[in-house]
């Protein structure tokens, strides 16, 4: 296993250096988001299930586990997810820079140029967040955990 | 004439269009304050490293290795066909980060989100110049 970032709530890539692309690149961004954003910390926590994210166009996928003490990213899909994002590299991206508030529970990134386009991604189908109603409060939380933007 | 693949006068080159390159600077998210030094290097091959240092999105600076690592805000490596098809254009930067092929050695992922666009645009940019990938 390999530690991405030594903080208080540590993001660990459980296939150490055979991670896959898609579950660095989110263990990563996950570590630097909480040393950014020491607050997230807390809701990450409050994350009862895996949170799988399946990168569509690189055919890759990886599985988020919030623990107590720290996070674990997976290579691949582990567990049962309350929450499958099925998303090209662009709606990685274009989520990964809406700006969320209160944990992700006022998601005003959803009211901007960018986050219409993620919404209209969404009625469409091209970008598929399964579990979106039955777990819309954990939906939420993930694209707040994955926002670059404060 | 080709150039060698990250010798200085490719370097040079590649600067030259780099700095022309429109589409590279709108996608910064903001050039004005896009100032710092990067390095790419390529992976099993300690002597293919460049550094680039940039001031308010434009290169001022693009030589072989030259700055002490604790300087650089971002270390960005590949194996050499890796930057050989983001040069062509087979493939963008972006996938191949998200494809762990581009490995993000130091720095904030934040910054390569940010800017993907102009990172795309940068490395696509290479392929106008004539490289010798013989290296």
């Amino acid at each position: 296993m390999t530690t991405v970032t030594p903080t208080g709530y540590p993001v660990t890539l459980f296939d150490g250096p055979e991670a896959n692309g898609v579950a660095t690149i989110v263990g990563t961004l996950l570590g630097q988001n909480f040393e950014s954003f020491p607050e997230r910390v807390k809701f990450a926590r409050k994350i009862p299930r895996p949170i799988t994210i399946v990168s569509t166009d690189t055919e890759t996928a990886c599985t988020i586990v919030l623990g107590t003490d720290e996070a674990v990213v997976f290579n691949d899909v582990v567990g049962r997810p309350s929450v499958t994002v099925y998303a090209t590299v662009d709606q990685i991206l274009d989520v990964s820079q809406l700006p969320m508030k209160a944990g992700g529970l006022i998601p005003v990134g959803f009211f901007t140029n960018r986050g219409w386009r993620v919404l209209k991604e969404i009625a469409t189908r091209k970008l598929v967040i399964k579990g979106l109603l039955t777990h819309t409060v954990t939906a939420l939380r993930t694209i707040a955990l994955v926002s670059v933007v404060d | 004439m080709s150039h060698p693949f990250f010798s200085q006068e490719w370097c040079d080159a590649a600067k030259a269009v780099a700095n022309a390159n429109e589409v590279m600077y709108q996608g910064f998210k903001d050039p004005a304050t896009f100032t710092n030094r990067m390095a790419f290097g390529t992976l099993g091959r300690e002597d293919l490293v460049t550094h680039v240092e940039w001031k308010a999105g434009q290169i001022v600076s693009w030589t072989p290795a030259q700055f002490d690592e604790s300087d650089l805000w971002v270390i960005i490596d590949a194996a050499l066909p890796t930057w050989r098809e983001c040069a062509e254009g087979a493939s963008e930067g972006k996938k191949l980060l998200m494809a762990g092929q581009l490995k993000l050695v130091k720095g904030p992922i934040t910054a390569a989100i940010e800017n993907a666009n102009a990172f795309n645009s940068f490395l696509r940019s290479w392929g106008q110049v004539d490289t010798d990938w013989n290296v």
